[in-house]
Order: structure tokens, then sequence, then C-alpha cells
């Protein structure tokens, strides 16, 4: 198992000169110079020259890609071409942020997607399957920044109930400021979540194992949650997983609709101002945040399935 | 079936409300505090007033150092804390003291600054000769800012309290270039010993001290007691980044925020009718035109760039897509800028615009294309020139480019048409006149419709190196009407400034550049 997991963050490091490799070519070969876009529509001929250099962008691309990977795997992500302060700073500040959000996201998603798609699934094709999986469909279609202006008009502007956007400040009103934010993102994942259970109940609802666990006189709620959900969990594990994943990766509409302080408004914002070593220091970032999430599904396989387990042990 | 099927989705609505509270609580120590408004809950300050202020902006600050951070966003908040030489009054458009006493200019090159005394850094320390050098020798050092201070020989100390100020060419603008907040003055000892500290824990000998800045959500400033020009009227300042114009309005309206900047054009009548909030508007220094490129055919035909100037009914743009926060432009300066004079509106006249396009050997129109960074605003003014030139048969293309490669691209002259907007941030008109019409600003400095007439270039300089000031609006004045005849550029509109405030805000002058100053205004309880 650990020479798996060893072997797995091994795995990470071409998976992250593959990125940086892709980002850093896509950033710096798209049209526009960064010294231009900093300096705007007023940049003398000797300014631009001082900012390109200052920035270092006179050297030529694969060197700047060599010392960027040197630097990175000394653990130096580089200083922002905006505001000249330490990237790693700037991420590791807004990464906890993101974090909190997508771990709410998430519980709001799992206790909203799990049961629905358990129910819909016991009653294929009832009345109520039908207007879940409808619900499900508007839900993973509705567009984030819709569903969370929608919020909050009804529980901040004419509830007066909670915060319209930004991140309070610790207790009750960190609670507060979560809870719309973590609906909006919670209700797309859900969506997912719910199609997701229902189809791989779908899967193991009809095996054999069901009707002889039933036959044997097992209650109706153990055969639910021990037979049926334990052998359907793996693929939504796996989707739980890559949604966690993604939103990791900062929710750059929700964040940017609640004003919330996180990864994926940073990313943005440095997209638009063209800041190269930011936007490589966040996608570096989400990079490893997915591995490892991916990760931690793969070994959380081993716990709901012991044949996994076996063969973890194999290798 | 249906009564269970709402009570249901009812049920199932409340569980995931309260079980999100529940699920999302813990951690982080409790506070007595409730509600989402601090506006709301801030507790009360001296004479019936809060003692905390918040504002609401679009963006977050790019750089705490002002000789780093030109962006609006950026200049918002280190406006606050940090000083200028000379300032610039906001209502009247007048040139005052502020660090700098009184100034004398000795000859054509050389102003002597006598510098207040008894001004303290935000440390505590005392501002002397030796940080208003140090300041204005960094601000020439920074490829963001050198621009506004580049006038600058050379700058000596006399002595503690008077500086000499040395410049390249006689420059008439020179005061009012100080003014701008780019170069504001920096405690020199604070920032020789940990400049990178500086950029994040800024001190300057403004009103407000820095408190701290937590990245993408806010900026928080305390009064400080010992600012030179008197107390300031509330305790706490915060700013918090709110990215979208519609959250900005809400905020307002919740009472989160107490100013709200930068109001989308459709929030304002809401905010307007609103009994509980009031609207600040104000003309602004900014001018939206677009540039022609008189480098390619056949913008270089002056009967062509008339047609496209005399085919823009400037009054519907304003009125529709602007809902009336602008007033039609008539020179590539706004009215409070000096130097402006009107040379005359601009004329709504398809006709003669399809005759003159007829005599420059276009009777049936020809195709050409408008190119836009990706600002909303821009993208449908742009709708809306496309569709009048359709109507002279001028067939034209709006292209929609993300901001740096706009940049690059007009700067090396590839675009037809192309729609800028620009700020008179000195408040003074050869700010915008050199770099835009003068033939050595050609490209990346500014002048994107690649100008090149002795006459303007003659006039420009006259203007900048004379002192007499009536001599300069005289020129200005020359300088206008013989550009409206050239009609390189076409300008659209001067936008308004829009600032949305709680009723309870006194005291809020709003800034034409957006620079707006913080200091004197309170919120009632």
């Amino acid at each position: 198992m650990y020479k798996y997991i060893i072997k797995r963050l091994l795995m990470m490091i071409p998976v992250l000169l593959g990125v940086t490799f892709i980002v850093f070519f896509i950033l710096n070969m798209s049209p526009g110079d960064p010294a231009a876009m900093i300096l705007g529509d007023r940049a003398s001929a000797e300014a631009l020259a001082m900012k390109r250099e200052e920035l270092g962008l006179n050297d030529p691309l694969l060197v700047r890609y060599f010392n960027y990977v040197v630097d990175m795997l000394h653990g130096d992500l580089g200083t922002s071409y905006k505001n000249s302060l330490s990237v790693w700073e700037q991420v590791t500040e807004r990464f906890p942020n993101t974090a909190i959000l997508a771990l709410c996201g998430i519980c709001v998603a799992l206790i909203i997607g799990i049961p629905t798609g358990i129910i819909s699934a016991k009653k294929q094709y009832s009345l109520m399957d039908n207007c879940t999986m409808v619900v499900a469909l508007i839900g993973v279609s509705m567009p984030a920044f819709w569903l969370g202006l929608l919020l909050v008009i009804v529980f901040s502007l004419n509830l007066g109930w909670l915060p319209s956007q930004g991140m309070g400040d610790g207790g009750m009103e960190l609670v507060k400021s979560l809870i719309l934010p973590s609906i909006t993102l919670g209700t797309m994942s859900a969506a997912t979540i719910t199609r997701m259970t229902r189809s791989s109940m779908l899967e193991v609802i009809r095996q054999d194992y069901i009707s002889t666990a039933r036959a044997k006189g097992v209650s109706e709620k153990t055969v639910t949650i021990k037979h049926m959900l334990r052998n359907a969990l793996i693929p939504i594990v796996t989707a739980v997983g890559l949604q966690f994943g993604s939103l990791l990766g900062g929710a750059m509409l929700t964040e940017t609709v609640f004003s919330w302080p996180g990864l994926g408004r940073l990313m943005v914002d440095s997209i638009k101002s063209k800041d190269i070593p930011l936007v490589l220091g966040s996608v570096v970032f989400m990079a490893v945040m997915f591995s490892v999430v991916n990760l931690i599904v793969d070994i959380v396989y081993a716990y709901i399935d012991p044949r996994i387990k076996s063969q973890y042990k194999k290798k | 079936m249906r009564k269970n099927i709402k009570r249901l989705i009812a049920l199932a609505l409340a569980t995931t409300m309260a079980l999100s509270l529940v699920g999302c609580g813990g951690g982080g120590e409790t506070s007595t505090t409730t509600g989402g408004s601090e506006s709301a809950e801030a507790s009360t300050g001296e004479g019936g007033y809060k003692d905390t202020l918040i504002w609401a902006q679009g963006a977050d600050v790019t750089s705490m150092d002002p000789h780093q951070g030109k962006e609006t966003p950026a200049v918002e908040v280190t406006d606050q804390i940090f000083d200028t030489l000379t300032v610039v009054n906001p209502a009247t458009n007048e040139l005052e003291p502020q660090i700098a006493e009184s100034w004398e200019q000795t000859d054509d090159l050389t102003y002597v600054f006598k510098i207040r005394q008894g001004i303290k850094f935000h440390d505590g320390s005392d501002l002397t000769a030796e940080d208003v050098k140090f300041s204005l020798d960094r601000a020439i050092n920074s490829a963001s800012v050198s621009y506004i201070v580049d006038f600058i020989d050379n700058v000596e100390v006399n002595d503690d309290y008077t500086v000499t100020v040395t410049t390249k060419f006689p420059y008439a603008p020179a005061l009012r270039n100080l003014s701008v907040p780019f170069a504001a003055i920096v405690p020199k000892a604070i920032v020789e010993a940990d400049e990178e500290g500086f950029k994040t824990n800024p001190v300057g000998c403004g009103p407000y001290k820095f408190v701290e800045w937590k990245q993408g959500d806010s900026v928080t400033l305390e009064a400080f007691d010992d600012y030179f020009g008197g107390k300031p009227a509330t305790k706490n300042l915060i700013m918090k980044v709110i990215p979208e114009a519609a959250q900005r309005t809400i905020a307002l309206e919740t009472g989160e925020v107490d100013l709200a900047y930068t109001l989308a054009s459709n929030d304002v009548d809401k905010i307007r009718e609103n009994p509980d909030l009031q609207l600040f508007e104000g003309p602004s220094m900014a001018c939206e035109y677009i540039s022609m490129n008189m480098n390619k055919a056949p913008f270089d035909d002056v009967r062509v760039r008339e047609a496209i100037n005399l085919a823009i009914d400037r009054q519907l743009i304003v009125d529709t897509i602007l809902n009336g926060a602008g007033t039609v432009a008539d020179s590539i300066i706004a009215p409070d800028v000096f130097g402006y004079s009107s040379p005359g509106a601009y004329e709504y006249n398809p006709e003669r615009a399809k005759e003159l396009l007829a005599e420059a050997g276009y009777p049936d129109g020809f195709s050409t294309s408008l190119w836009t960074s990706d600002s909303q605003t821009r993208i449908e003014v742009c709708q809306a020139i496309t569709a009048m030139l359709m109507e002279v048969g001028i067939e034209c293309n709006v292209e929609v480019m993300e901001f740096g490669r706009f940049i690059e691209q007009t700067s090396n002259g590839d675009h037809d048409m192309a729609i800028f907007g620009w700020t008179t941030s000195s408040k003074d008109a050869d700010y915008t006149f050199y770099s835009l019409e003068h033939s050595s600003q050609q490209g990346a400095p500014g002048n994107r419709t690649f100008i090149n007439d002795p006459e303007v270039d003659a006039l420009i300089e006259e203007a900048r190196q004379t002192t007499d000031e009536q001599v300069r609006l005289d020129t200005y004045k020359e300088l206008q009407v013989l550009l409206k005849e050239i009609n390189n550029n076409a300008p659209i509109y001067y936008s308004d400034v829009v600032v949305g405030a709680n009723a309870k805000v006194e005291g809020f002058v709003p800034d034409p550049i957006e620079y707006h100053k913080l200091d004197q205004v309170k919120v009632a309880n």
C-alpha cells in the first residue's frame, strides 16, 4: 500500500512538468506582451524596455522555462508580474478560503445527492424518480452565476438573512457567509452525484446477492445501505472525488459572484492581467491538489472494496 | 400526490439549509457579531456617526506601492495612505499645496518647493526634503509610473525643508503632474530598509494608516490622528472587493457597504429611486474615442474620417447604452481639464457623410473593422456605431480582443479603427494631447492614429513650454479646432463618475478621476 502511494506521488512529477510546460508555452505564445499589459495604453519605448528587463522577458523562452522549473523544484514559484509579491504566498493565502468553500460545497452536494439518488433508484420510473431526474438535469445545466444571484436576491436582499457577498471573519459570520456560496456550488455537484448514485445503484439493485440478502430476511435498510450502496459506491466516490478536485481548483464563477477571495478568482484575475508567474503558480497548485484528491480517492477504494485492497497489496 | 411532492421539496430545501449550517459550522472563535452586514453593525463613533466606512470597488489593489500600482483600483486605496507635493481640488479643479507648503518658479526650468514642517509619516518619523528627493527619483526609475515625472532632470535637496526640482525642458504642467498620486512621497528610511516589506505594509503620510490587506477580499485602514491636514472624519475605512457590478449594488441595498464605485449603468435608476440610497454623479476626466489609423487607406483621406465623424449619433449612444450617465464629446479632453475649449459639437449628418464618401471615391462605401478590448460597454458602443456606419454604406466588423493583444496590435498600427478610453489623470491638456497627438508618441506611448502633423506638433510643444496660462489656453483652443478639421479621432462621449451611497453618507465629493478621497466622509447612524 505505502509503495503504491509513494509510486503515485512520484508520478505527480511528470504530471506537473507536463502541466507547467503546456501552460507556460500557451501563455507566453499567446499574443499580448505582459510588459505592455502592465504599463497600459501609455507606455514609452524606454518604459517598455525597462519593464521587460525587470520581468526577465528578454531571455529565450526555453531558458525561461528551464529557470522556472529549476526554481519550482526549489520551492520558488517566482513573483507576480503585477505586484512583485511572492506567488507562493498569494496562492497559499487564497487556498484555505477555496478549501473551506469546496468542503462545504461538497457536503451540501453529498447531503442532497446521495439520498435523492438512492430514492430515485429504488423507486425507478416513479413520479418521484422522474421529478428528481428533471430537477437534477436543471441543477446540472443551471449556471452558477444565475443561481447565485437568485439566492442573493431572495436570502440577502428580500429576507435579509444572509450576507450577499464576501467571506466573514470567523465564527458565525463565516458560517453565514458560507451558506449561499456552498449551496450554489453544492447544487451543481449534487445534480451530478444524484445521477451517478442512481445509475450505479440501478446496476446492483437487481443482482442475485440482493435477492439472496432479502430472502435471508435482512432488513430493507441494511440491504440498501450495506449491500446495495456499498457495492455501488466506487463510481460514486470517483464522481465525488472528481467534483471535489475541481472545486478545490477554485469555483471561479461562484467565487466571483460571491466575491469570495479564493484561488479561482486569483486565477481569473491573473489570466486577465497576463500575470504568467501567478497563473502558473495557481495551476501548479491546483494540479497538485487534484492529484492528491485522486490519490485519496484511490486509497478510499481500498477501504470500500476489499478486492481492490488485495490488489494494492500485490503491488 | 402533488401536495406530497411540494412538501418533499420544501423539506429537502429546509434540510439543506439546516444541514449546511451545521455542516459548515465549527472552527474559528465565536463572535458576538450577528448578521452579515458589518456596516449595519458597526459600532458608533463620535457625535452620532459610525466609526467605520465601508466602500466596495470592482477589483483588488494591484500593488500597495504607489510607484507601481497605477491602476484606478489601486489608487483608490493608496490615495488614502499617501500624499503628494501638490493636489488638485476635485471640486474647484484648482491646484493647491499639500506636502509642499509653497513653491516658486525661479526660471523656466527650476522650481523651488518649500516643504511643510511637522508632517509625520505613519511610523512617527518626520517628512523631510530627503524623502521628497528619494520619492521623486524612485518614481522616475519606475517603468510603471515614470511617464508622469520624466520631465524632471534633477531633484536637489537644499536644506531639510527645501527642494529644487529642475526640469529637462520648460514644462508648464509640471505642478499638476506632481499632484498625480503616482508621484506620492514615501518614507526613504522605511523603503530603503525593507522594500519588499513596504509593498505589503505601506507607510505614508496621508490621512489613513494601513492596517491589513486580505488579498482579493478587503483592505482595512485606520485614521492617522497626527495627519497634518486634520483628523479624518471616520476612524476606520474598509475597502471590499466585489467584482460583480450587480453585487455591488445589492451590497449597497442590503447596507453591507456604504459606498459602491463603478456601478452598472442599468443599476443607476434603481439607486436613484431608492430613498435609502443616494447617487453621486459628476463629470469625469475620461473620454471614449475612436482612433482612425491614418497610415492605412481609406483613413488617410480626411473626407473619409470626417464622414465617419458625421455618421455617428453620439447623443443616441449616451441616452441608450450609457443610460444618460455621460456627455457627448467634442474634443478628446473633457470640459474640466485645463486647456479644454469646445471646437464646436460634432454634427450627426449621415447625408453629408455619404456625400463626403462619394467625393473621396467611395460612393458605395467600403469594408473596414473596428477593434475593441473586451469591455462590455465598449462592445455595445461599437455595435451601435457599426449599425450607424452601415447607414452611410460602410460595412464595419467589430473585433473584440483580450486587452494585451489589443494594446500590442494597436501599438503596431495593425488596426483600421479602434476604440479607446483615456483619462487625463493630471487634469492638464498636455497629458492627453502630447501622448495622443504628438508625432513622437506614435504607437505604444499613445498616438494610435499615427498622426504626424508639424502644425499639431508645434502647437502641442508651444503649449507645454509656455508658463503663461492665457497663452496656453489660446494655443489649446487653436489646437482643438485644428484637430477637429483633421478628424483623426472620433471623440464619442465623456463618461460620468457614478458612485452609489447610503443616504446617510455625508461629505463625499466624487473625484473626476475616481481617486475619491475619503478623509472628510462620514456616515450618520
